[in-house]
Protein backbone atom coordinates (compact mmCIF):
# COMPACT_ATOMS: atom_id res chain seq x y z
CA UNK A 1 0.00 0.00 0.00
CA UNK A 2 1.27 2.90 -0.89
CA UNK A 3 1.10 6.14 1.70
CA UNK A 4 0.62 9.43 -0.31
CA UNK A 5 1.70 12.31 1.65
CA UNK A 6 0.22 16.05 0.70
CA UNK A 7 2.77 18.03 0.36
CA UNK A 8 1.39 21.30 1.72
CA UNK A 9 2.34 24.48 0.63
CA UNK A 10 4.81 26.43 2.87
CA UNK A 11 3.51 29.23 4.69
CA UNK A 12 5.75 31.22 6.91
CA UNK A 13 4.15 32.82 10.05
CA UNK A 14 4.84 36.60 9.69
CA UNK A 15 7.77 37.57 11.74
CA UNK A 16 6.81 40.76 14.60
CA UNK A 17 10.07 42.59 14.61
CA UNK A 18 10.49 43.66 18.60
CA UNK A 19 13.56 45.79 18.30
CA UNK A 20 15.70 45.88 21.51
CA UNK A 21 17.35 48.96 23.21
CA UNK A 22 20.18 50.28 22.04
CA UNK A 23 23.32 50.43 24.78
CA UNK A 24 22.98 54.60 23.97
CA UNK A 25 19.35 54.51 24.62
CA UNK A 26 20.41 52.06 27.88
CA UNK A 27 23.24 54.37 28.86
CA UNK A 28 20.92 57.32 28.96
CA UNK A 29 18.62 55.90 30.83
CA UNK A 30 20.86 54.97 33.71
CA UNK A 31 22.30 58.36 33.87
CA UNK A 32 18.88 59.90 34.20
CA UNK A 33 18.68 57.41 37.29
CA UNK A 34 21.90 58.39 38.26
CA UNK A 35 20.68 62.06 38.40
CA UNK A 36 17.62 60.75 40.32
CA UNK A 37 19.25 59.19 42.77
CA UNK A 38 21.97 61.62 43.36
CA UNK A 39 19.12 64.06 43.81
CA UNK A 40 17.78 62.24 46.91
CA UNK A 41 21.00 61.41 48.10
CA UNK A 42 21.22 65.73 48.12
CA UNK A 43 18.90 65.87 50.69
CA UNK A 44 20.75 63.50 53.30
CA UNK A 45 23.80 66.41 52.86
CA UNK A 46 21.40 69.08 53.55
CA UNK A 47 19.95 67.03 56.64
CA UNK A 48 23.00 67.19 58.52
CA UNK A 49 24.04 70.54 57.09
CA UNK A 50 20.59 71.39 58.96
CA UNK A 51 20.99 69.66 62.18
CA UNK A 52 24.75 71.01 62.26
CA UNK A 53 23.11 74.52 62.34
CA UNK A 54 20.98 73.52 64.74
CA UNK A 55 23.42 72.77 67.39
CA UNK A 56 25.41 75.65 66.43
CA UNK A 57 22.83 77.96 66.64
CA UNK A 58 21.68 76.35 70.57
CA UNK A 59 25.63 77.01 70.95
CA UNK A 60 25.55 80.38 70.19
CA UNK A 61 22.25 81.46 71.77
CA UNK A 62 23.52 80.14 74.89
CA UNK A 63 27.11 81.71 74.60
CA UNK A 64 25.34 85.02 73.67
CA UNK A 65 22.73 84.80 76.78
CA UNK A 66 25.83 84.16 79.10
CA UNK A 67 27.77 87.22 78.30
CA UNK A 68 24.45 89.15 78.60
CA UNK A 69 24.36 88.25 82.19
CA UNK A 70 28.46 88.92 82.85
CA UNK A 71 27.34 92.70 81.54
CA UNK A 72 24.14 92.65 83.66
CA UNK A 73 26.15 91.96 86.49
CA UNK A 74 27.80 94.94 86.49
CA UNK A 75 26.27 98.34 87.79
CA UNK A 76 24.86 100.75 85.85
CA UNK A 77 27.97 102.87 85.90
CA UNK A 78 30.09 100.55 85.22
CA UNK A 79 28.52 99.83 81.88
CA UNK A 80 30.41 101.35 79.31
CA UNK A 81 28.68 102.91 76.25
CA UNK A 82 30.56 101.80 73.14
CA UNK A 83 30.16 100.19 70.28
CA UNK A 84 32.40 96.47 70.75
CA UNK A 85 35.02 94.96 68.84
CA UNK A 86 34.70 91.75 67.18
CA UNK A 87 36.89 89.10 69.67
CA UNK A 88 37.48 85.16 70.04
CA UNK A 89 34.96 84.07 72.70
CA UNK A 90 38.02 81.81 73.75
CA UNK A 91 41.58 82.51 72.95
CA UNK A 92 42.41 78.69 73.63
CA UNK A 93 42.72 76.79 70.31
CA UNK A 94 41.57 73.43 71.54
CA UNK A 95 38.49 75.15 72.96
CA UNK A 96 35.12 73.98 71.61
CA UNK A 97 34.03 77.75 71.65
CA UNK A 98 37.55 78.71 69.66
CA UNK A 99 35.89 79.62 66.12
CA UNK A 100 32.97 81.55 67.99
CA UNK A 101 33.34 85.44 67.97
CA UNK A 102 31.95 87.65 69.95
CA UNK A 103 30.95 91.55 70.14
CA UNK A 104 29.01 93.70 72.75
CA UNK A 105 27.89 97.07 71.41
CA UNK A 106 26.20 99.43 74.84
CA UNK A 107 24.23 102.18 74.16
CA UNK A 108 22.05 104.97 75.09
CA UNK A 109 18.51 104.24 74.80
CA UNK A 110 15.37 106.17 75.38
CA UNK A 111 11.88 106.02 76.64
CA UNK A 112 10.61 104.68 73.32
CA UNK A 113 13.86 102.14 73.51
CA UNK A 114 15.70 104.10 70.54
CA UNK A 115 19.56 104.62 70.60
CA UNK A 116 20.13 108.22 72.33
CA UNK A 117 23.33 110.01 71.90
CA UNK A 118 22.74 112.24 74.83
CA UNK A 119 23.30 110.05 78.69
CA UNK A 120 19.88 108.79 79.37
CA UNK A 121 18.82 106.17 82.45
CA UNK A 122 18.91 102.94 80.22
CA UNK A 123 21.51 101.40 78.52
CA UNK A 124 21.26 99.05 75.67
CA UNK A 125 23.47 95.92 76.13
CA UNK A 126 23.36 93.94 72.41
CA UNK A 127 25.71 90.98 71.89
CA UNK A 128 26.39 89.35 69.22
CA UNK A 129 27.86 85.99 68.40
CA UNK A 130 29.66 84.70 65.07
CA UNK A 131 30.87 81.95 63.38
CA UNK A 132 31.27 80.19 60.17
CA UNK A 133 28.88 77.49 59.14
CA UNK A 134 29.86 76.08 55.76
CA UNK A 135 31.75 78.75 54.26
CA UNK A 136 29.02 80.99 55.27
CA UNK A 137 28.98 83.66 58.30
CA UNK A 138 26.20 82.66 60.69
CA UNK A 139 25.25 85.32 63.70
CA UNK A 140 23.01 85.51 66.58
CA UNK A 141 22.08 88.30 68.46
CA UNK A 142 19.84 88.80 71.91
CA UNK A 143 19.80 92.22 73.82
CA UNK A 144 18.35 93.34 77.32
CA UNK A 145 18.36 96.71 79.43
CA UNK A 146 19.98 97.94 81.67
CA UNK A 147 18.09 100.68 83.94
CA UNK A 148 19.30 102.86 86.66
CA UNK A 149 18.03 102.05 89.91
CA UNK B 1 18.71 41.17 33.96
CA UNK B 2 21.97 42.78 34.88
CA UNK B 3 20.27 46.10 34.59
CA UNK B 4 17.96 45.51 36.65
CA UNK B 5 19.79 44.18 39.37
CA UNK B 6 21.78 47.14 39.01
CA UNK B 7 18.85 49.22 39.45
CA UNK B 8 17.26 47.25 42.80
CA UNK B 9 21.16 47.83 44.45
CA UNK B 10 20.87 51.15 43.47
CA UNK B 11 17.82 51.88 45.03
CA UNK B 12 18.83 49.68 48.19
CA UNK B 13 21.49 51.60 48.77
CA UNK B 14 19.26 54.88 48.70
CA UNK B 15 17.31 53.09 51.09
CA UNK B 16 20.28 52.00 53.27
CA UNK B 17 22.36 55.35 53.61
CA UNK B 18 18.74 57.37 53.71
CA UNK B 19 17.68 55.19 56.79
CA UNK B 20 21.54 55.72 58.44
CA UNK B 21 21.72 59.02 58.14
CA UNK B 22 18.10 59.93 59.63
CA UNK B 23 19.22 58.03 62.91
CA UNK B 24 22.33 59.98 62.68
CA UNK B 25 20.56 63.15 62.28
CA UNK B 26 17.58 62.13 64.61
CA UNK B 27 20.54 60.71 67.57
CA UNK B 28 22.43 64.39 66.97
CA UNK B 29 18.96 66.59 67.61
CA UNK B 30 18.45 64.85 70.26
CA UNK B 31 21.79 65.72 72.07
CA UNK B 32 21.66 69.28 71.46
CA UNK B 33 18.03 69.31 72.97
CA UNK B 34 19.44 67.31 75.92
CA UNK B 35 21.95 69.97 76.41
CA UNK B 36 19.54 72.88 75.33
CA UNK B 37 17.25 71.59 78.43
CA UNK B 38 19.57 71.34 80.57
CA UNK B 39 21.34 74.80 80.06
CA UNK B 40 17.49 76.40 80.17
CA UNK B 41 16.15 74.66 83.48
CA UNK B 42 19.66 74.95 85.55
CA UNK B 43 19.64 79.07 84.13
CA UNK B 44 16.07 79.63 85.53
CA UNK B 45 16.50 77.96 88.67
CA UNK B 46 20.05 79.71 89.35
CA UNK B 47 19.17 83.01 88.01
CA UNK B 48 16.19 83.01 90.54
CA UNK B 49 18.16 82.15 93.73
CA UNK B 50 18.79 83.65 96.54
CA UNK B 51 21.86 81.58 98.11
CA UNK B 52 24.05 78.82 96.43
CA UNK B 53 25.21 76.30 99.30
CA UNK B 54 27.60 74.62 96.99
CA UNK B 55 31.13 75.78 97.11
CA UNK B 56 32.15 76.76 93.78
CA UNK B 57 35.89 78.14 92.71
CA UNK B 58 35.70 81.48 90.94
CA UNK B 59 36.90 79.75 87.96
CA UNK B 60 38.81 76.91 86.53
CA UNK B 61 42.00 77.93 86.94
CA UNK B 62 41.37 79.18 90.67
CA UNK B 63 40.05 75.66 91.53
CA UNK B 64 38.29 72.31 90.78
CA UNK B 65 34.88 73.10 88.86
CA UNK B 66 32.05 71.31 90.88
CA UNK B 67 29.76 68.87 89.05
CA UNK B 68 26.47 69.38 91.25
CA UNK B 69 24.71 72.53 92.50
CA UNK B 70 22.41 72.81 94.97
CA UNK B 71 20.85 76.39 95.97
CA UNK B 72 17.52 77.59 97.25
CA UNK B 73 14.87 77.77 95.25
CA UNK B 74 14.08 81.52 94.05
CA UNK B 75 11.02 80.59 92.25
CA UNK B 76 8.94 79.32 95.51
CA UNK B 77 10.04 82.01 97.66
CA UNK B 78 10.07 82.39 101.11
CA UNK B 79 8.08 84.00 103.07
CA UNK B 80 5.38 84.36 100.11
CA UNK B 81 4.61 80.82 99.67
CA UNK B 82 6.03 79.85 103.21
CA UNK B 83 7.96 77.13 101.80
CA UNK B 84 11.77 76.79 102.51
CA UNK B 85 13.02 74.39 99.82
CA UNK B 86 16.18 73.56 97.99
CA UNK B 87 17.26 72.29 94.21
CA UNK B 88 20.48 70.41 94.02
CA UNK B 89 21.02 69.34 90.43
CA UNK B 90 23.90 66.55 89.47
CA UNK B 91 24.45 63.98 87.43
CA UNK B 92 23.38 60.29 87.91
CA UNK B 93 25.27 58.14 85.08
CA UNK B 94 24.52 60.49 81.98
CA UNK B 95 20.87 61.53 83.48
CA UNK B 96 20.67 65.10 85.22
CA UNK B 97 18.72 65.26 87.67
CA UNK B 98 16.79 67.88 89.38
CA UNK B 99 15.86 67.19 93.16
CA UNK B 100 13.70 69.45 95.24
CA UNK B 101 14.53 69.09 99.20
CA UNK B 102 13.60 70.82 102.20
CA UNK B 103 15.20 71.02 106.10
CA UNK B 104 13.39 70.56 109.23
CA UNK B 105 13.80 69.72 113.08
CA UNK B 106 10.46 68.15 112.81
CA UNK B 107 10.31 64.45 112.70
CA UNK B 108 9.22 62.41 110.29
CA UNK B 109 11.50 64.71 108.39
CA UNK B 110 9.58 63.34 105.16
CA UNK B 111 6.04 64.01 106.26
CA UNK B 112 6.89 67.62 108.57
CA UNK B 113 4.54 70.17 107.10
CA UNK B 114 5.77 73.10 105.10
CA UNK B 115 5.26 75.76 107.78
CA UNK B 116 8.10 73.57 109.92
CA UNK B 117 10.50 73.88 106.91
CA UNK B 118 13.27 76.19 107.82
CA UNK B 119 16.81 77.40 105.90
CA UNK B 120 19.54 74.63 105.67
CA UNK B 121 21.94 77.01 108.04
CA UNK B 122 19.27 77.32 110.97
CA UNK B 123 20.49 75.70 113.74
CA UNK B 124 18.24 74.58 117.18
CA UNK B 125 18.40 74.71 121.21
CA UNK B 126 21.45 72.04 121.06
CA UNK B 127 23.36 73.70 118.10
CA UNK B 128 22.11 71.05 115.55
CA UNK B 129 21.50 71.44 112.37
CA UNK B 130 18.24 70.59 110.60
CA UNK B 131 17.63 67.69 108.37
CA UNK B 132 17.75 67.02 105.09
CA UNK B 133 14.60 65.31 103.22
CA UNK B 134 13.66 65.16 99.39
CA UNK B 135 10.26 66.43 97.76
CA UNK B 136 10.81 65.26 94.31
CA UNK B 137 13.65 63.89 92.07
CA UNK B 138 13.60 64.08 88.46
CA UNK B 139 15.74 63.24 85.66
CA UNK B 140 15.52 66.64 83.63
CA UNK B 141 17.61 65.53 80.71
CA UNK B 142 19.51 62.45 79.06
CA UNK B 143 22.89 62.19 77.38
CA UNK B 144 25.05 64.45 79.75
CA UNK B 145 28.54 62.90 79.90
CA UNK B 146 30.20 66.00 82.27
CA UNK B 147 28.71 68.98 84.21
CA UNK B 148 30.93 71.48 85.54
CA UNK B 149 29.96 74.64 87.27
CA UNK B 150 31.82 77.74 88.86
CA UNK B 151 31.61 81.04 89.36
CA UNK B 152 30.59 83.86 91.76
CA UNK B 153 27.21 85.14 90.89
CA UNK B 154 27.51 84.74 87.40
CA UNK B 155 27.56 80.86 87.25
CA UNK B 156 28.97 79.39 84.45
CA UNK B 157 27.35 75.95 83.71
CA UNK B 158 29.45 73.96 81.37
CA UNK B 159 28.03 70.82 80.02
CA UNK B 160 29.19 67.92 77.31
CA UNK B 161 26.67 65.56 75.49
CA UNK B 162 27.54 62.54 74.42
CA UNK B 163 26.15 59.09 72.54
CA UNK B 164 28.39 56.08 71.13
CA UNK B 165 29.57 58.37 68.21
CA UNK B 166 29.53 61.97 69.01
CA UNK B 167 30.21 64.40 71.88
CA UNK B 168 29.41 68.09 71.83
CA UNK B 169 30.20 70.63 74.50
CA UNK B 170 27.74 73.18 75.31
CA UNK B 171 28.21 76.79 78.47
CA UNK B 172 26.34 78.82 79.41
CA UNK B 173 26.56 81.42 81.74
CA UNK B 174 23.73 82.28 84.78
CA UNK B 175 23.34 85.50 86.64
CA UNK B 176 21.95 84.89 90.38
CA UNK B 177 20.10 88.02 90.35
CA UNK B 178 18.87 87.38 93.94
CA UNK B 179 22.15 86.79 95.79
CA UNK B 180 23.21 88.88 97.92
Amino acid sequence: MKILFVKRAFTPTPKVLVRGFTIIEVLIAIFILEIGILGVASFFTTGFKITKTAREETIASNLAAGLLDEEVVNSFDNIPVAIGSREKYSIDASSPFYNYEKKIDISYIDANLADSVAATEMKKIVVTIYWINSGNEKSFQTATVKARH
Amino acid sequence: MTIGALIIMATYGVYNISYKTYKKNFASAELTQNARIALERMSRDIRQTTEILTALPEDPGAGTPSSEIKFQDGHNFWPTSGQIQYITYSLSGTDLHRKLSHFTFTTPCETAPASTWVLWSTRDGNNNLPAECTDSDVVKAEKISSLQLWGVKVITINLNVSDETSTYQFETKSLGRNIQ
